[in-house]
């Protein structure tokens, strides 16, 4: 009971504030990115290729890009009211403990994230339903496995949520969150397609949708493992963290 | 009963002891003024009282719970305000107390009462952000009496409040333990304030409870003393002396312990008889900050005759 009153409280917290609108925006400007580049060459691409290639894209430029920006930015954002505020004085004289406070915490970050990949595909169907009415062709336009994509990115997204949570959580100054934030994210082109993706948790998303089924079960299973592990241990370590010193 | 009961709590910060073994009992129904100067070490126990800190050694035991074994269920029975009022700008009263209401498993129809107690109702609806530190305060202190607790524990409430404001706090925190059938324990270092509302005192220093009392007690041991104004001081002071009468000169005047009302008149009546021309003579009642100061001063002296 008292879990399900925490994630209605965390939910009322994010009223009325930025972390909202970033729910919106990331996922719109991802979804104008294939509009715009298939708009622009008049579908030829599509028409050759398929509309495989407009999901492709967008996809791509999600889990590459904008999903580790947005996942910096929301955990930041949902911590730093606490911060700012000074609020954590006020909930931690309230009947709930740190441990709980941040796995609640740590599960918004994470339906945040996972809500703005949904969004994004659902902004891209309209897309696809605006070039489809402006006469592109209506074949297969929506033959895209969205629901496998979503849960997919949504899965193997975890451990980059629960290390950008936890260095929200360490770090009080928005700059040092958004600069390591950006430093991982920037990490992704370099590893990612390198032989030691595995160490590297921002590049599971990329390749957990990779068409080799192997090499997708196998950034899933890491996703758990390694996600399952680091939110253990920042749990169990900012659970004991005394608060105010 | 002692809703809070501490046995030497030790607390240091990087080997800076900050408690040097506090010892506290507050009475259940008492508005218990916790007294000191800044660093004292008040937020220190403030902090453990509620649990954001461990103490590193000792026992701290609030409304017969230890409250490092039993942080949650003391939590659900008290309502605490540590430092300055911490709320979230973007959120309307209603909905900031209604955070408490959920977390203390109280029905959110405690918000209009405690609303009324803090007289707040028409700002229901106002985003907190609009608020100005008087009224911060007063949400703060209405989100702690959420549920009714039996012990608030308050830390500086009236910190940067207008005189207004802290006439309203006071007259709030006095009227809570008949209002609310609380007690309340408030750390404060505005002795001013502290003597006008609370029932019980205990002062800190350097990490020790180096006094606590009952303030209606230690205004009755308080003995008054007689200040006197009048001219010339030296020859005045002999002529007291002679009547074996202890004097203590200041600028203007001469201060006598140990009289009694009755004593007043043929002791004037004397000194006139002496050409002594006196322009005033007054009883001074001697308040908390006197009382503090000596305190304080007795525990430096005692600390330096140690050392």
């Amino acid at each position: 009971m008292q879990w399900l009153n925490l994630w209605r409280i965390e939910w009322l917290k994010t009223r009325r504030t930025f972390v909202l609108l970033m729910l919106f925006l990331c996922p719109l400007a991802t979804a104008l990115f294939p509009l715009a580049q298939h708009l622009h060459n008049g579908g030829a691409t599509i028409e050759a290729k398929g509309w495989d290639v407009y999901w492709q894209n967008a996809v791509l430029m999600w889990t590459f890009l904008m999903m580790p920006m947005f996942c910096v930015l929301s955990s930041a954002l949902l911590v730093q009211s606490e911060h700012v505020n000074q609020t954590w004085r006020v909930m931690l004289t309230l009947p709930v403990s740190q441990a709980q406070l941040y796995l609640v915490k740590l599960l918004m970050a994470w339906s945040f994230v996972v809500l703005a990949g949904c969004l994004m595909l659902l902004l891209c169907a309209a897309g696809v339903a605006l070039l489809v009415w402006q006469g592109f062709p209506a074949h297969d336009a929506f033959a895209y496995p969205f629901i496998k994509t979503m849960g997919l990115v949504a899965l193997s997204c975890f451990p980059m949520v629960v290390f950008q949570h936890a260095v929200s959580w360490r770090f009080t100054h928005l700059m040092a969150i958004l600069t390591i934030g950006l430093v991982t994210t920037l990490g992704i082109s370099f590893v990612a397609r390198s032989e030691y993706w595995v160490y590297y948790p921002w590049g599971y998303p990329m390749l957990a949708l990779s068409p080799a089924d192997e090499l997708s079960h196998q950034a899933l299973l890491l996703s758990g493992l390694v996600g399952g592990l680091m939110a253990l241990v920042t749990t169990w370590w900012f659970g004991k963290r005394e608060v105010g010193v | 009963m002692n809703v809070i009961q501490t046995e030497q709590l030790q607390k240091a910060y990087d080997g800076l002891a900050v408690l040097q073994g506090v010892d506290l009992q507050v009475p259940q129904g008492a508005v218990f003024a916790f007294l000191g100067n800044n660093g004292s070490g008040k937020s220190t126990t403030i902090r453990i009282l509620t649990g954001l800190l461990r103490a590193d050694a000792g026992k701290a035991e609030v409304l017969g719970m230890d409250i490092t074994r039993q942080r949650l269920p003391v939590l659900a029975q008290i309502g605490a305000l540590v430092e300055s009022p911490a709320l979230y700008p973007n959120l309307t009263a209603a909905e900031c107390l209604s955070i408490a209401c959920r977390l203390k498993n109280v029905s959110l129809r405690d918000i209009d009462r405690v609303l009324d107690v803090v007289e707040m109702r028409a700002a229901r609806q106002r985003r907190i952000g609009q608020f100005s530190l008087g009224m911060k305060q007063r949400l703060a202190i209405a989100m702690t009496l959420i549920g009714a607790p039996k012990l608030l524990i308050l830390d500086e409430p009236t910190n940067g409040l207008d005189p207004q404001g802290m006439q309203d706090i006071r007259t709030l925190i006095q009227q809570l333990p008949a209002r609310q059938d609380c007690s309340v324990f408030v750390s404060s270092h505005l002795l001013d304030e502290v003597e006008k509302m609370a029932s019980h005192v205990a002062l800190l220093h350097k990490g020790r409870v180096i006094a606590q009392e009952n303030l209606l007690t230690l205004k009755q041991k308080q003995v008054r003393r007689l200040k006197l104004v009048c001219h010339p001081l030296d020859s005045t002071a002999e002529l007291l002396e002679r009547m074996s009468l202890r004097s203590e000169q200041d600028t203007d005047g001469l201060w006598l312990d140990g009289l009694s009302s009755a004593d007043l008149t043929p002791l004037l009546q004397h000194l006139l008889a002496h050409d002594v021309e006196i322009f005033e003579a007054r009883w001074h009642q001697p308040s908390l900050e006197d009382w503090f100061v000596g305190q304080q001063t007795q525990a430096l002296e005692a600390s330096h005759a140690m050392a």
